[in-house]
């Protein structure tokens, strides 16, 4: 499930990610909330990080979740360092 | 005989600066050039896809990047002048991925998180042209064997190993120019839509 690649981001002058980070996304899920016997599930993205300066040695550091939440009416919602996005089967979103 | 000899030194040499010109980047699929689009300037433009897989340097394990890429060509009937256009992926990049009969891959639950391509002014000068990333920075060739094909704004599809159908897959640019902060004379600005042709994703990187 945890799809994505070890690589290593440039940070800023003001430690934020240089680029277009971070998105967090879910998608292709089949309609599980048409069942009546469906409640929801969930599943999370357990992320490490590690940091370095230049080419020097890598050093650990605390890692974040991100988790993916599917409730019973089908609202997909997507949360990650205290903030959630949540999108409806009719594509409306809310939250940031 | 001396001539053959030459001849054949001539292609020994050759091949050897092949080998070292060779690009670490391969272009496993290449889509046709969209219609040449102009502004009401005459500044032209047009575009194509193409995935390349190439080796990640910024992974911390070795692994091979595959991604879609939206390559841009200035294009005008006229020359001497240089194109700005804003290139908002997120936004303004539409893709689908269908059968030779139009239907979709099977849809796999799934899910990413990280980097992709923001959005941002390119120049692109007389006679040439840039191939900008399109897909996420994530996805292309997955662990299980999986081809992920992810956007941030232009669809997701992941295409299982077991799906043995041939896939196409086709997309649309606009751009909708952004602050002119640059101040870049509005007659070199591009705006406008490029209906990318399809591009069959190569079954060899499944």
């Amino acid at each position: 499930m945890t799809l994505t690649t070890a690589q290593i981001i440039g940070l800023d002058y003001d430690n934020h990610w240089k680029g277009d980070y971070d998105w967090a996304t879910s998608f292709g899920w089949p309609p599980q909330w048409t069942n009546a016997n469906f409640s929801g599930g969930s599943y999370a993205f357990v992320i490490p990080a590690n940091w370095r300066v230049g080419s020097g040695p890598t050093n650990s550091m605390t890692g974040w979740n991100q988790t993916h939440n599917l409730s019973g009416n089908g609202t997909m919602s997507v949360t990650k360092f205290g903030h959630t996005v949540s999108r409806t089967i009719g594509n409306s979103y809310s939250g940031q | 005989m001396k001539e053959l000899t030459n001849a054949a030194g001539c292609l020994i040499i050759l091949a050897a600066l092949r080998c070292f010109g060779v690009e670490d980047t391969n272009v496993v699929a290449l889509g046709d050039w969209s219609e040449t689009v102009a502004n009401q300037y005459g500044t032209s433009v047009r575009g194509r896809l193409l995935m390349c897989e190439y080796p990640d340097h910024r992974s911390t394990v070795a692994r091979s990047d595959l991604g879609v890429f939206v390559e841009l060509q200035e294009y005008s009937s006229s020359t001497g002048g240089q194109v700005h256009l804003y290139c908002d992926f997120t936004k303004d990049l539409k893709c689908n991925i269908t059968d030779a009969i139009g239907r979709p891959p099977e849809p796999v639950g799934g899910g990413w998180t990280g980097g992709a391509p923001g959005p941002q002014w390119v120049t692109l000068p007389a006679f040439s042209s840039i191939r900008l990333r399109a897909s996420a920075f994530a996805g292309g060739r997955l662990r299980d064997g999986s081809l992920g094909l992810w956007f941030a704004g232009a669809g997701n599809w992941t295409i299982k190993p077991s799906d043995t159908n041939h896939y196409f897959l086709s997309g649309t640019f606009t751009s909708v120019p952004g602050n002119n902060t640059n101040n870049f004379p509005h007659t070199e600005i591009w705006s406008g839509t490029l209906n990318l042709p399809k591009m069959k994703v190569p079954t060899n990187t499944r």
